[in-house]
């Protein structure tokens, strides 16, 4: 949240050098406009960044979680303190064979994605030790908060659980609703790539700029034109920061 | 748009900038201090304002009000609509008040059956 709301900044930022870039051009000052460009490709890239790590780090997810059948995600939480307790603490190992199946193994070249560090009996095995430890499902109680189960309740709901998620991706999402992860991926995705293509415009109206084009041209409208672009990214930014981050 | 023509002047007037340079530092001072107060309030979440109002939290209604203003700021001042004449603005801003109201209408209605669907119908949230 706090990360992400400095990326905001940063955009919003960069949109200013980016106006900043587009009156030095009006006034046919060559030196500024390339200064704020260069500004504006620098915040662009670093938000790029940011984005690219935050999706490193939904992806490769925080505590872990069970899916049930129906795709409802159950959390762990610690009873006195109400904290999340990672599926790595409370899993007791289990010896097994079972490994992840490489293509190069198999009869014919069929690989499966890599299974998750622990396994459902073991995170079962590990709860039932664990007598501090209850599950939140995603139903949201009276007052709006996740509905935490008591002990008793917890024991009867992990018999539900058939997978082991961990991180978030276009089809699980240890966090809560596997929509929420899909759609959260799937929007992100698409500003990244847009911001992502501005960089680049922005970097060959940059290096035009530096070689003359629009001082012989005698106006700076293409400047403009790629600024209208870089806002645009900018007010899509502001939308998808309210609804991904913010509701 | 010339050069020189651009209307300084942002909140109806009540703030008048010098020059366009100091109007966007101006609008950038605004966007800042509305965004401060959008993850304020998504931080802190004011037990008041969690309150149910027309189907939606007050607080989303908040967040998205927030949003329209800062939207509206980015496009006046930065895309400087502010500097275009009325019929440019118009041809602009009009289909999008009409259309994005429109596809939300249909997207919630959609939405809202859907989940009608699994709440009370034959399908169950978890089996």
């Amino acid at each position: 949240m706090y990360y992400v709301a400095l990326m905001t900044f940063i955009l919003i930022f960069s949109s200013v050098t980016m106006v900043l870039a587009v009156d030095a051009g009006h006034h046919m000052q060559k030196g500024k406009v390339t200064f704020y460009m260069f500004l504006t490709i620098i915040g662009g890239a670093v938000f790029v960044g940011s984005q690219a790590w935050e999706w490193k780090n939904f992806i490769k997810g925080e505590y872990g979680a069970l899916e049930t059948k129906g795709g409802q995600i159950l959390q762990f939480v610690d009873q006195t303190t109400g904290k999340r307790v990672a599926l790595a603490d409370i899993a007791t190992p289990i010896a097994t064979d079972r490994e992840t199946h490489l293509g190069s193994n198999g009869v014919w070249y069929v690989s499966e994605t890599e299974l998750p560090s622990v396994s459902v009996a073991e995170v079962k095995a590990g709860f039932e030790a664990n007598e501090n430890v209850v599950i939140r499902i995603q139903k949201l109680d009276e007052n709006g908060h996740k509905t935490v189960l008591s002990r008793a309740e917890s024991l009867e709901k992990i018999n539900a659980a058939t997978t082991v998620v961990e991180g978030a991706n276009l089809i699980h999402n240890e966090y809560g609703n596997r929509l929420f992860a899909d759609f959260f991926f799937f929007i992100t995705g698409f500003h990244g790539f847009h911001v992502f293509s501005g960089v680049i415009i922005n970097l060959i109206i940059f290096f035009n700029v530096i070689v003359g084009t629009y001082e012989k041209r005698g106006h700076y409208e293409m400047v403009e034109k790629v600024g209208l672009y870089w806002h645009f990214v900018d007010l899509v930014w502001v939308f998808v920061f309210t609804f991904f981050y913010l509701v | 748009m010339a050069a020189d023509q651009h209307n300084l002047a942002i909140f109806r007037g009540l703030l008048k900038f010098k020059s366009n340079q100091q109007k966007i530092w101006g609008v950038l001072i605004f966007l800042s201090i509305v965004t401060i107060i959008e993850v304020f309030l998504g931080i802190v979440k004011p037990q008041f304002l969690m309150s149910p109002f027309l189907r939606m939290k007050l607080l989303n209604w908040i967040f998205i009000i927030l949003t329209i203003v800062k939207a509206y700021y980015i496009a006046w001042d930065f895309m400087h609509i502010r500097d275009e004449k009325g019929g440019l603005k118009g041809s602009i801003v009009l289909p999008l008040i009409i259309l994005i109201p429109y596809l939300v209408f249909i997207v919630l209605l959609e939405g809202d059956y859907i989940f009608d669907v699994m709440r009370d119908g034959f399908v169950s949230w978890n089996f």
